[in-house]
């Protein structure tokens, strides 16, 4: 069963896309911060991490950076996964290593679950 | 919040800048400053024109006395010479043309240097006796005062010329003979060499000219410097243009003098009497008249440029402590509020998208089957929160064009927009049971503008349309092009828009009564940004409308060149 690590401090939207991610085969690991996000990756080696960019202790891109600094997880593919929609954002994601970048606000639940799919095909 | 978290989001959604520039109001400002200033400038210019109006009337007065004193003196010399010639013309040596009569004249020409000749001419106008030795035998015939002493019935005075390199005016009396016929003309020539004198006497002031000049343009006298000049002919010389103009027997006038400095000119004839007079005329220069006006202008210039520095030194500092300080203070409320507004936006998007998505599964069942009434409540809500997460995103919208956000314009497809957002809008549009027609084209419509503006900007006139038209009623999507424009065009069968409240559709906020009164959702943005993003993008919009027969609402943009390559759409997420 495909690990996804999803790193996200809203409850609410953890547990939603946590169900729905199950629903669809997946097994959802939860972390709430930054700091958690980096040593759930070491440990677990999830097949991908869902990167809000709003975070407590740590912010999305200083964790997309630390990510891909360690030899341990810089082979896990990252989808930034934020509200914000501007391009400098985009551009800086993807500066990072960032595999895709989905603004959350516009996608239903499905269409997520829809592209963690495609990513791991 | 932590304040990390508030820090990070500050910066990312502070989009500030207003639509006019500080830098612009402070030029206006100083502008305003400098202008207080004009009259004062007005004054030193009017204030040169009064210098040069007080030279020439300097010139007026001075040197029109002084020419006419020329004029006066040469009058004098002129008024002697009548009696001369009349006690000339009855002297028995010259009636009788006794052989005594040359040296007569020759004794008397001695006595009075200022005479060039002085003689007696026949009725044929050989000069039979003669003061200077040379004129006898020659033929005056051809002189003006002897034919007009002859033609007139007494004393008459000849033309002013230079003959042989001496500037001279002749005289001429007729006399009978013994016979009572005509004896002939007794003559004298006065030797113009005085005028030159008289200006030496007038004593003229420095870098000033004497001149006369007779209506040929030949200089008769001329003093400084009257050897290089007198004799010379120069019809064209300004001074002699100007003269030759002048419609009065005396005045004053600018031009170059025969140096060819400028000069101020005071002129008189110098026979008035006579109509072909010349003139006799003086000249100021005018650099020197004008000296001392120039100095008090230059230093009236360099203490005004001094007081308009102070005064915009004055501004500038007064302007900042009184208008600019307050005027940055209050963009700093506006932008504050901005990012207020714009925080709180983003920050709504995350809790709605949380109760979406938990509406979403429970709807979806994958939490397990619902009863019909949970599943319409659930329902409910969802429209609820997508009302919410419209209203959220109007306002960021809103937001990013009043705080001057630039669009991102580029190439991109009116048609495949248009399509996406009513495949965005079919859930709704099947929901109510309408009867939705689209055309799309043909071909695609290809317009330059932001492509995520631009559908929003479709899905909040489809939106409206969906919205207002009663369930089972009919809506319409077309985009077509032509003349050079993709047009896209939506029309419902809905509330309409009642007549009196037409010109204020687009304004921010608006909505119109009859919407009011049966739709609690709607923010009264969706249409004044419309507005504002076609208009951005180089585009026009309108409607036409009947209250409770239905709206056309349609907008249109430049068609741009096809993309080389179709389906190159750069897509933002």
């Amino acid at each position: 069963m495909n690990k996804i690590l999803l790193v996200e401090d809203n409850e609410s939207l953890a547990l939603s896309l946590g169900i729905a991610l199950k629903a669809a085969g997946f097994e959802a690991l939860v972390a709430e911060d930054g700091e958690k996000a980096l040593k759930t990756a070491v440990e677990e080696r999830p097949a991908l991490i869902l990167l809000d960019l709003f975070l407590p202790v740590m912010d999305g891109f200083k964790v997309l950076e630390h990510l891909k600094k360690d030899g341990r997880t810089s082979g896990i593919p990252v989808a930034v996964f934020s509200v914000l929609s501007q391009d400098s954002d985009k551009v800086e994601a993807k500066r990072l290593g960032a595999k895709a970048y989905f603004v959350k606000s516009e996608m239903s639940v499905q269409q997520v679950v829809d592209e963690v799919r495609k990513l791991l095909a | 919040m932590p304040a990390e978290r508030r820090q990070e989001g500050t910066a990312a959604y502070g989009r500030t800048g207003g639509s006019w520039s500080l830098a612009g109001f402070r030029l206006r400002l100083l502008l305003l400053a400098a202008l207080v200033l004009l009259p004062l400038y007005i004054q030193l210019i009017s204030g040169v024109f009064g210098e040069y109006a007080a030279a020439r009337g300097e010139v007026r007065n001075e040197g029109l006395r002084v020419v006419r004193l020329v004029a006066l003196q040469q009058e004098h010399a002129v008024a002697a010479i009548k009696p001369l010639l009349s006690v000339l013309s009855r002297l028995p040596d010259v009636v009788n043309r006794l052989p005594t009569c040359s040296a007569y004249m020759e004794r008397l020409l001695k006595d009075n240097p200022g005479f060039g000749d002085v003689g007696v001419a026949g009725p044929d106008g050989v000069i039979y006796c003669a003061g200077d030795s040379r004129s006898l035998g020659v033929s005056a015939a051809d002189k003006s005062w002897f034919t007009r002493a002859l033609s007139g019935t007494g004393f008459a005075a000849g033309d002013y010329d230079v003959a042989s390199g001496k500037q001279s005016v002749g005289f001429g009396l007729p006399f009978d003979g013994p016979d009572g016929s005509l004896g002939g003309v007794v003559y004298a020539t006065q030797d113009l060499d005085t005028l030159n004198e008289i200006a030496m006497r007038v004593s003229l002031p420095a870098d000033s000219v004497l001149t006369v000049v007779d209506r040929g343009g030949t200089i008769l006298s001329r003093y400084p410097d009257p050897q290089h000049w007198v004799g010379k002919t120069v019809p064209d010389a300004p001074l002699v243009q100007a003269l030759r103009g002048a419609r009065l027997a005396e005045g004053v006038f600018e031009a170059p003098g025969l140096t060819g400095v400028p000069r101020l000119f005071a002129f008189t004839q110098l026979d008035p009497a006579t109509a072909s007079s010349p003139y006799v005329t003086i000249g100021y220069a005018r650099d020197v008249l004008l000296a001392g006006a120039k100095r008090d202008f230059m230093l009236n210039l360099f203490g005004l440029a001094a007081l308009t520095l102070i005064v915009l030194l004055l501004a500038w500092s007064g302007g900042n402590y009184l208008i600019i300080d307050q005027i940055r203070a209050l963009q700093d409320v506006e932008r504050i509020k901005a990012e207020f507004v714009s925080i709180a936006s983003h920050q709504l998007r995350t809790p709605i998208t949380s109760l979406r998505w938990a509406n979403e599964l429970l709807m979806s069942g994958t939490v397990g089957p619902l009863t019909p009434e949970q599943s319409g409540l659930i329902g409910q809500t969802d429209r609820t929160l997508k009302d919410l997460q419209a209203l959220a995103n109007d306002l960021l919208q809103v937001n990013a064009l009043d705080t001057g956000t630039q669009l991102h314009p580029e190439q991109t497809d009116l048609a495949r927009l248009a399509r996406e957002a009513a495949g965005e809008l079919s859930l709704e549009i099947g929901k109510k049971g309408l009867a939705f027609s689209a055309s799309y084209g043909d071909a695609p419509a290809p317009v330059i503008a932001d492509p995520l503006f631009l559908k929003q900007t479709i899905m909040n006139l489809l939106a409206n349309a969906v919205r207002y038209t009663p369930k089972g009623g009919a809506v319409s999507l077309a985009v077509e092009t032509g003349r050079g424009e993709a047009r896209l065009t939506v029309v419902d069968r809905g509330l309409g828009v009642p007549e009196a409240e037409k010109p204020r559709i687009f304004e921010r906020f608006f909505r119109a009564s009859n919407v009011r009164s049966r739709h609690s959702a709607g923010s009264g943005l969706g249409l004044y940004l419309a507005k504002a993003v076609v208009e951005r993008s180089g585009g026009r919009i309108g409607f036409s409308s009947r209250e409770n027969e239905g709206s056309t609402f349609w907008f249109s943009l430049p068609l741009s060149k096809p993309a080389p390559a179709a389906g190159s759409h750069k897509k933002r997420a």
